[in-house]
């Protein structure tokens, strides 16, 4: 897939340079998707230290708050689509930058990706998220066959939880004028939670969290006057990016929960 | 000059993504065979059960019917199917007391919702 992307890459510089570069230049500045991301290894002193998985990241475990200065605000939807479409998004996001944090060889954490593959049918993983989110008591028996049912399928008795929550505002936006409907930008924190859960006693264990700002800002420019082809509108953005500060934030939860404890980095 | 195939293609899978974006269905309303068939009895199945006939939920709540009453958790699944100007919308709650399956409740928009665009 790389290889044909690379190739299709080639031919269109070869063809068209300009477009090809203007192509790549709105590409890599149209933050929420392209712009890249830390891809190293998470560092031995935040991992845990016995072996365990991190669960795929479920929609229903995302939170979002999109706050406006004013409620009939339309930049209330515009900001928040521009910087990402639905909670799918946040979740394969996250998924993987916590692929990419648990990869190594001598890693104690399987990620979302290898557990999804290793399951075959999500059946034991959709019992087990159901088990978690049902309100009635924690101790019901069939909690706990669902429970042991996921460390069956995974071999793990221990799973780490990751939620996400998004917290995102408009920063500035142009409500008046010629620009009205143009140009949002935005603020936000991305927090992301992490809960080690011990699969024998379904209980929480311990949690950890972290946050990282995100901002960015998007629209278009409009160089010359009149209509087509004397005028060329030009769409751009900027900022940080979901996956940029969902991997800082992560990195930070993942300090809060096992950097401090007595044996870290010993496996160094 | 006619396009190539691979272009119409591509035009078309836009075109998709583009329209599916905006008019996207929203849930899923599970078989309710099991329900109306009397193969999840009430006082007798578990909530394994109701999850095997049902599949997951989207939501999940609880309920007191009366101040004396023990609080039972609902389970809720629900579907929105959108088309031009209008949209069915199915709801279904699913009762439990304690840990068993209490019974069940679902409506839908019977005739199709007509949304007001902006």
């Amino acid at each position: 897939m790389t290889a044909r992307v690379r190739l299709e890459t080639r031919r269109l510089l070869a063809r068209r340079p300009a477009a090809a570069a203007l192509t790549l230049i709105v590409a890599l500045c149209t933050g929420c998707y392209y712009a890249p991301r830390s891809f190293s290894r998470l560092s031995a002193e935040s991992r845990p230290g016995s072996p365990m998985a991190i669960l795929p990241v479920s929609p229903s475990d995302i939170r979002v708050t999109v706050e406006a200065l004013d409620p009939a605000n339309p930049y209330k939807v515009s900001a928040s689509g521009v910087c990402f479409a639905t909670l799918d998004d946040i979740a394969e996001t996250t998924d993987a930058v916590l692929d990419t944090l648990a990869g190594g060889r001598n890693s104690t954490l399987k990620g979302p990706a290898k557990l999804q593959k290793s399951l075959g049918t999500p059946n034991a993983l959709e019992r087990f998220r159901v088990s978690l989110r049902d309100p009635g008591p924690a101790d019901e028996p069939w909690k706990r066959e669902a429970a042991a049912g996921l460390a069956r399928a995974t071999g793990y008795d221990r799973v780490l939880r990751v939620k996400p929550s998004v917290d995102l505002r408009p920063d500035r936006t142009y409500t008046e004028g010629r620009n009205a409907g143009m140009n949002p930008s935005w603020k936000g924190t991305i927090t992301v939670t992490i809960e080690e859960l011990d699969l024998v006693s379904v209980s929480p264990v311990t949690s950890g969290s972290g946050q990282a700002k995100f901002s960015g800002c998007a629209g278009v420019i409009g160089i010359g006057g009149g209509p087509a082809p004397a005028a060329i509108v030009i769409p751009y953005g900027w900022g940080d990016t979901l996956s940029h500060s969902v991997d800082h934030a992560v990195r930070d939860a993942f300090k809060s929960l096992y950097g401090l404890r007595p044996e870290a980095g010993k496996s160094k | 000059m006619a396009a190539a195939p691979g272009k119409v293609k591509l035009a078309l899978a836009l075109l998709t993504v583009l329209a599916s974006g905006c008019m996207a269905a929203r849930g899923r309303m599970p078989d309710t065979g099991a329900l109306e068939s009397g193969a999840l009895e009430p006082g007798v199945s578990t909530k394994a059960d109701v999850f095997e006939a049902l599949g997951p939920p989207a939501g999940f709540g609880m309920t007191r019917v009366s101040y004396a009453a023990e609080a039972r958790v609902i389970w809720s699944y629900e579907a929105v199917r959108p088309g031009y100007k209008t949209a069915e919308v199915g709801l279904l709650l699913v009762f439990f007391k304690g840990q068993t399956y209490d019974g069940y409740l679902w409506f839908s928009s019977n005739d199709k919702v007509e949304m007001h665009w902006q």
